[in-house]
């Protein structure tokens, strides 16, 4: 009759006691040496501290829970590093060309008109040899600034990755949430299936994917990459998800919910998928520089993003040309892609390690 | 052990007919056809290009010869490298892969394991944080990022070592393709081996042999590295099929004739037998790979054999 009902039992309605049933009064605060005052509450008579504990419901422990998980990310350095290294980069890749064309008016399409200037600059140089603050990243072959060029292909780069996770997780976690809900039979055919397609090398099939359909325009290719990566990279997502819902699925909750009459789509989506979300960020957290990876070695083949996007991808694929002459072009989108991808990593492993300790790697 | 063997065969047997499958309606499904190149051909020619290979019969028909010929190992010949049946192309170009391949597996083992289990045993110290973060860097960085970078220092500035070509297997040319190959296994078998090993470091049976008077290598030799390494075990399947991608980049980046720059040139090309073949070759590969990597794997750990 009542499914908007939370998942999460009910708080409950009488304030508590200030004194136990017992009879005993609340225990004195006690001061410790620094002058804090700690209060110990009536509630830890024993015995009725379980059931009390219970009847706060899953609210309080779940705010604890999150709170702890971040404060537990703070204590790793690593991942403090990832977490500031991303948001700085996504920061400078969304503002930074904006910010270039505001100071300097260098767009990361524009080609000098001086002829002096018309060459590969070294970084921090200027056309006559003299240092410059112009070009901190030295410019590409047809001039043009090479900052500005790899701030907006670290905005596809990034697009590309975080796209493309959000589809593999759209997929994936509905998939392994309905196989993991339904059991038995469907479940046995969903996860064989995801069996059989672990196996395939998807690579291969992606690149076929893409050198048969390549060659319309830009946006479709860009569009063809997200779907052709974002539906091959569902399937640990999908069995993470079936794992957790398959623990979850016998709880009191499911069966209060199932007992008053909500829709199966509903209990799924509603009552079991939020309470996945940890492992699931976890992973789509380590999903997104895989898949920057692969949307990187897809354009280093030329199958990827076309001109006149560029992504960090086929700047660095640009640069290998160069090599031997102008090796800044390499360098600089190549180090900021692994600098990104390294920051990601560590990030990934770090909310892995707060949100989850039992996966701990020690 | 046997019913498990031939459950995963009978997994196995659909997987590869799934990929061919996927594999052949992309080809068919995409625009354009491997003969419509630069310049539009009369009716009547492509009336006889239609027939001669097939294409005016029912898809069922092309696609059940298609896979009959397949199953039977009979790729076909190359549409663009007139003359050259597919097997022989795989044959000429196999070794090529394999050879960079292995040796980078192998480079990455040795080296990975090594890394792992000196960063185990001297858990949080200056070595574990070092050689960890260096495995991080490895995973990181792009191997088409790396090789060029390796190019440059190796090739260009010190002129020690050729930055492209392939004169067979003991020569120099071998060095920069592998070391660029196995960087980032080497990182993520180093981080496996660690994991496993502090794992089993901790468990009961390690207690038992210190507490027997083993010498500490004789614990670790002996008895920690076999459980420790079961991850790495079971991440040889996966490594195979990273191996191979990577092997792509590798011989497009060092000019190698291996597999894998055939297939990418096969895929430009449009040249549809020689795709099929190679993909059918490597899932043939990578399946029976992972199959013997689980039957490894239920040896060395009693407690999940099937």
């Amino acid at each position: 009759m009542n499914d908007e009902r939370p998942p999460t039992p009910r708080q409950p309605e009488k304030p508590e006691p200030a004194f136990t049933p017992l009879g005993t009064p609340p225990a004195p605060p006690i001061r410790t040496r620094q002058g804090d005052i700690i209060h110990i509450g009536p509630e830890l008579a024993v015995g009725e501290a379980d059931v009390r504990a219970a009847e706060r419901g899953e609210f309080v422990t779940s705010a604890s829970l999150s709170r702890d998980a971040w404060r537990r990310l703070l204590k790793n350095r690593l991942a403090v590093f990832g977490l500031i290294m991303v948001a700085t980069i996504t920061l400078a890749s969304v503002t930074g060309p904006f910010l270039i064309k505001e100071l300097t008016g260098l767009t990361p399409d524009y080609i000098p008109t001086d002829i002096a200037a018309l060459k590969s600059l070294p970084p921090f140089t200027a056309p006559d040899g003299s240092f410059s603050w112009l070009h901190p990243m030295g410019t590409d072959n047809q001039g043009r600034d090479l900052l500005a060029r790899v701030l907006q292909g670290g905005q596809i780069s990034l697009m590309v990755g975080i796209i493309a996770t959000i589809m593999s997780l759209i997929i994936g976690v509905s998939y392994g949430a309905v196989a993991g809900y339904l059991g038995g039979r469907p479940d046995s055919v969903m996860m064989r299936l995801v069996d059989v397609l672990y196996s395939v090398p998807y690579i291969i099939i992606v690149i076929v994917l893409l050198s048969m359909f390549r060659g319309q325009t830009p946006r479709g290719q860009l569009i063809l990459l997200f779907v052709a990566l974002g539906s091959v990279s569902w399937l640990t997502m999908a069995r993470i998800v079936r794992g957790q819902v398959l623990s979850l699925k016998n709880q009191e909750f499911v069966l209060a919910a199932r007992a008053t009459g909500v829709s199966t789509p509903r209990i799924i989506f509603r009552h079991l998928v939020p309470n996945t979300i940890g492992p699931v960020i976890v992973y789509a957290t380590l999903t997104i520089p895989t898949i920057m990876l692969t949307e990187a070695f897809l354009s280093f083949l030329g199958f990827g993003v076309q001109p006149p996007i560029a992504s960090w991808g086929s700047l660095t694929t640009d640069g290998i040309q160069n090599i031997a002459i102008f090796p800044w072009q390499l360098l600089c989108p190549g180090v900021t892609m692994g600098l990104t991808l390294f920051s990601l990593n560590f990030l990934g492993d770090g909310l892995r390690d707060a949100l989850d300790p039992q996966m701990r790697k020690f | 052990m046997l019913r498990f063997i031939i459950r995963r065969l009978i997994i196995t047997i659909p997987t590869i007919l799934v990929v061919i499958t996927i594999t052949w309606g992309l080809i068919r499904l995409a625009p354009g056809n491997f003969y419509t190149g630069d310049k539009a051909l009369p009716e009547a020619i492509e009336q006889n290009i239609r027939e001669k290979y097939g294409l005016d019969e029912p898809w069922h028909e092309q696609y059940l010869r298609t896979m009959s010929h397949i199953l039977r190992l009979d790729f076909g010949t190359s549409l663009k490298y007139e003359g050259k049946s597919v097997n022989e192309i795989i044959a000429r170009s196999l070794p090529v892969s394999a050879t960079v391949g292995i040796l980078a597996y192998l480079l990455a083992l040795i080296v990975g394991i090594t890394v792992g289990s000196i960063a185990a045993l001297k858990q949080n110290s200056k070595w574990d944080y070092a050689s960890m973060t260096l495995a991080m860097l490895g995973i990181s960085i792009p191997n088409f990022v790396l090789g060029p970078i390796l190019v440059l220092f190796f090739s260009l500035t010190l002129y020690w070592l050729p930055p492209s070509r392939w004169d067979g297997f003991p020569s120099k040319s071998v060095i920069l393709p592998v070391i660029t190959l196995s960087a980032a296994y080497m990182a993520y078998i180093a981080r496996l081996t660690r994991a496993g090993m502090l794992e089993v470091l901790r468990s009961d049976y390690i207690r038992t042999a210190r507490s027997k008077g083993l010498s500490e290598t004789q614990v670790v030799i002996r008895h920690a590295l076999r459980g420790g390494l079961l991850p790495v075990v079971s991440y040889t399947g996966p490594a195979l099929a990273f191996l191979l991608t990577g092997t792509v980049v590798v011989e497009r980046l060092f000019v190698l004739p291996g597999l894998g720059n055939n297939f990418i040139q096969a895929s430009l090309n449009r040249d549809e037998p020689l795709i099929l073949g190679i993909v059918a070759f490597i899932s043939m590969t990578l399946l029976s790979m992972n199959l013997l990597v689980d039957i490894a794997y239920g040896f060395l750990d009693p407690r999940i054999r099937h």
